[in-house]
């Protein structure tokens, strides 16, 4: 009897296991009203291999993935996470900042400069989103104030200010316009109508409206974001852009959390393309001789960002000595550094700048950029009032860092110099970093940056401490007249820059370790021309498929 | 029974409390906080103060715990994240069903693997069954699960082609992961079972059913079995309660969008309200489950069935 009852609970239970598998999935953020989708339920049958870039019924669908879910589909607010080829492939911005840093108008329809720093900027008069909300003057101003209020585009929108001249054109007059600030600002800043923001009851993070050919169709947090071609688009075949060229009539970005799995999910054709492959990973898709294996491509680019050693420069630390600084800056070898952290796609940096960046001069360019020389750093040392104490490294605890951090130690032990690492999260190395009161003598950071030099360099005078001071923990007068000169889109020039470069290699307050590449595999048997974002990280819907 | 039953779903409401202030406390004083990942690193402190005002989190600790409580107990409100900017509560209803599922089926499939082969092993001592058993389930158990996991997708999923390599969108999608889990939780049961069996066979009572001629398999599942059960029950329900955490690093590999990966991003980022409301949440199910884990003793069990009963026929005399 008894055996029978549990024979029949185990039964229930299994019964009840199967039936839970056979459920429709119902994971789509429906509640939140993010899924528009009623094909979400149909997942279930679907043939997980359907990915290729024209399915039966001869639609263009590719299947691209990334490792980070975007989390929001808000026009305005933090870039990374694949945000910047979600709200590419939603919404669109007054121009568009090619990779080569041309500019294509997008929204705006023409450019006039009124006077030095005051621009009128005229969208076309016929926008209209993909709720059939007509865009205005007014609604630049609205998406503008609402990119303000994020707090996020204080690089951009930082003395600046705009009114609306007439129903289509916006004035935007800078107190201090950074070279080039006008098109950078007018490229990151989404333009959404007013009444759609309204409408959408959730501020676009999981009901987007926006202008482009694409809406949201299904979106699953954590799992998969899709997109749909509609027939709405506002604007005439003439006049779009070529890097925007809507050619899919579906685009799917699902979240593989575990790079080492995109390899294997492009191999076995489950993606046709994905941004976060490991570089180990890339001999299963490059030959020894550098060309791709049969069937696969990719795009390239450098990473915009800097890996950066910086210094505690106040008199409460150590490193407040510029002997000291230049004789650990001159003790470290920054490509080993950047081949521990990024391996064969790391590069070693000749200067506190990136060929990646538009107003990059090749005659900034030194060869023997802080290059490894102990003898030197002995010489500095023995000039430097250090007495054996222990310094402090602040960073992140990514195994990139750590590996690059434990180097530096290395290197520092060679030459006599105790130095204990403090790594933590990304989240608490932010706050500790910030906090005044949390004590180092070294930082080591990526930092990040988009289109051009200062905007690396502006952690060295950005007195966001509370007693005035950068992250150097000093203000320093002559280095902010310098980072003025060049980042005025008056005053920049490579000679202006390469001053700037200089004061900060004498003072040696921070330098440059390097940065990395980054490479988008696709499928080349279906995929022509991959559509990827201005920075070439991200696929994005505007890419080209095989018929 | 019914009023065991109802004395434990009591219990629940006080261990509840506690694990909410315990929650709560542990966040309040973790080190960081949200800035850095909704506004970035280039805010200033002013608008990094601006924002943690906006969010309630410059308030004294009782306050930002009385308004916790409130909204948690009164108003059943988990609160909205932080990152996501959807509701706590919604989210982890959309993300319960696929943990769950997995928690179920691989639970189910242990047991219905693990058990049988304990059984074989145990009846079988000390023979090349019991041996092969053992070495099975050692080797079982010391394979790390993620190496597990990826042997799979590489079989399954690129050389062979058969299966997704990630995702649960389709029926497909569970079994890679679910093999993964279950590889290492059945043999685990293996060995219970196994151990719990060596001792129930040997008693006096089996010896008996043995010489009155009933037959070899009805002794093994009807009579000895039942008595073996109750250790082995206690470590399915544990597991199926952890199970219900999440398994990171199998939602991790690949890449289901479940109950755990959801937690473990929202403390590295600092979400409270998703880990707090996260937590809070999961205890009460690991507390339903442990529930029914006791109650499943008494179905199989008659003698802690009547104690669960003696308990309450006693108070009712004695009030009588």
């Amino acid at each position: 009897m008894k055996v029978k009852k549990l024979i029949s609970l185990t039964l229930a239970a299994m019964m009840a296991a199967m039936s839970l598998t056979a459920c429709s999935q119902g994971t789509s953020s429906t509640d939140t009203g993010a899924s528009t989708s009623s094909e979400s339920s149909a997942e279930e049958t679907e043939n997980t291999e359907s990915t290729s870039a024209s399915d039966a019924s001869g639609t263009a669908y590719i299947v691209a993935a990334s490792n980070s879910d975007c989390v929001t589909f808000a026009p305005w607010g933090q870039q990374g996470g694949g945000r910047k080829a979600v709200r590419r492939a939603l919404y669109e911005t007054l121009v568009y900042l090619n990779a080569d840093g041309s500019v294509s108008y997008d929204l705006a329809k023409d450019i006039e400069e009124v006077s030095e720093g005051v621009y009128d900027v005229t969208i076309y008069d016929y926008i209209v989103d993909t709720a059939g909300n007509p865009m205005t003057a007014s609604d630049v101003i609205f998406s503008f104030d609402k990119a303000n209020e994020t707090g996020l585009y204080a690089a951009y929108l930082q003395g600046v200010s705009y009114t609306e001249i007439d129903d289509y054109t916006v004035r935007f007059t800078f107190e201090d316009e950074k070279i080039g600030g006008l098109y950078t600002m007018l490229d990151a800043v989404y333009i959404v109508t007013e009444a759609a923001y309204e409408q959408s009851g959730d501020g676009m993070a999981l009901n987007p409206i926006g202008t482009t050919s694409y809406v949201l169709e299904d979106y699953v947090s954590g799992a998969s974001i899709k997109f749909k071609k509609v027939d709405t688009y506002w604007q005439t075949e003439d006049l779009t852009i070529d890097a925007l060229q809507a050619n899919l009539d579906g685009f799917e970005w699902v979240i593989i959390t575990e790079k080492s799995q995109h390899s294997i999910a492009l191999e076995s054709g489950d993606i046709d393309c994905t941004n976060s492959l490991l570089a180990a990973d890339y001999v299963n898709f490059i030959n020894d001789d550098g060309t791709t294996k049969d069937g696969y491509d990719y795009v390239e680019s450098v990473h915009t960002g800097m890996l950066a050693i910086s210094f505690n420069c106040s008199d409460e630390s150590l490193c407040s000595d510029v002997n000291l600084r230049k004789a650990i800056a001159y003790a470290i070898d920054t490509a080993a550094m950047v081949y521990a952290g990024y391996g064969s796609a790391g590069v070693a940096a000749d200067c506190f700048s990136s060929p990646v960046y538009k107003d990059y001069d090749s005659s900034w360019e030194e060869d023997d950029y802080f290059a490894q020389n102990l003898e030197l750093a002995k010489s500095y040392l023995e000039k430097s009032d250090y007495a054996g104490e222990e310094l402090v490294l602040l960073c992140q605890s990514d195994t990139e860092v750590t590996s690059q951090a434990t180097l530096i130690q290395s290197y520092c032990e060679q030459l006599g110099i105790t130095l204990k690492m403090e790594y933590y999260d990304s989240n608490l190395y932010q706050t500790y970093r910030d906090d005044f009161t949390y004590f180092y003598d070294i930082n080591l950071e990526y930092i990040n940056a988009t289109n051009y030099t200062y905007e690396l360099l502006s952690f060295l005078t950005d007195y966001t401490y509370e007693n005035g001071t950068s992250r150097l923990r000093i203000s320093d007068a002559t280095l902010t007249e310098l980072y003025d000169l060049a980042s005025s889109a008056q005053t920049s020039s490579a000679e202006t820059v390469q001053n700037m470069f200089d004061y900060i290699n004498d003072n040696c307050y921070a330098f440059a370790v390097g940065y990395y590449t980054q490479k988008v595999f696709y499928d080349s048997n279906l995929i022509s021309e991959l559509g990827v974002t201005a920075d070439y990280f991200n696929p994005t819907p505007y890419t080209s498929v095989l018929n | 029974m019914f009023r065991y039953i109802l004395k434990r779903l009591l219990w629940l409401i006080p261990i509840v409390i506690v694990v909410a202030i315990t929650i709560f406390t542990i966040m309040f004083f973790v080190p960081g906080d949200p800035t850095s990942t909704l506004i970035g690193t280039s805010a200033t402190e002013a608008q990094r103060q601006e924002l943690l005002e906006s969010l309630g989190l410059t308030d004294p600790y009782f306050v930002q715990l009385g308004r916790f409580l409130y909204n948690l107990f009164i108003k059943f409100d988990l609160g909205n994240s932080y990152i996501y900017g959807s509701s706590v509560s919604t989210e982890l209803m959309n993300r319960l069903p696929i943990t769950a599922r997995i928690a179920v089926i691989c639970c189910v499939l242990q047991a219905a693997i693990g058990i049988p082969i304990g059984v074989n092993a145990a009846v079988h001592q000390n023979s090349l069954i019991d041996r092969i058993t053992i070495v099975i389930a050692m080797i079982g158990q010391a394979l790390p699960q993620f190496w597990v996991g990826l042997m799979l997708v590489i079989l399954f999923s690129l050389r062979l082609n058969i299966l997704p390599s990630y995702g649960v969108s389709t029926w497909q999608g569970y079994i890679l992961p679910c093999t993964a889990i279950i590889i290492g939780g059945f043999a685990n049961i293996a060995r219970q079972t196994r151990s719990q069996m060596l001792e129930v066979i040997r008693s006096d009572f089996i010896v008996t059913a043995r010489a009155k001629g009933i037959p070899e398999r009805t002794i093994r599942y009807r009579y000895a079995l039942p008595n073996a059960l109750i250790p082995v029950i206690t470590g399915i329900g544990t597991q199926f309660g952890r199970a219900l955490g999440g398994t990171v690093v199998i939602e991790t590999l690949f890449s289901i969008p479940g109950v755990g990966m959801y937690l473990v991003d929202a403390i590295s980022q600092r979400d409270y309200p998703v880990v707090r409301g996260g937590v809070v949440v999961l205890a009460i199910l690991f507390s339903l489950i442990v529930l029914l884990t006791d109650i499943s003793y008494a179905v199989i069990d008659p003698r802690i069935k009547a104690q669960y009963e003696g308990k309450g026929k006693r108070r009712a005399k004695k009030d009588a």
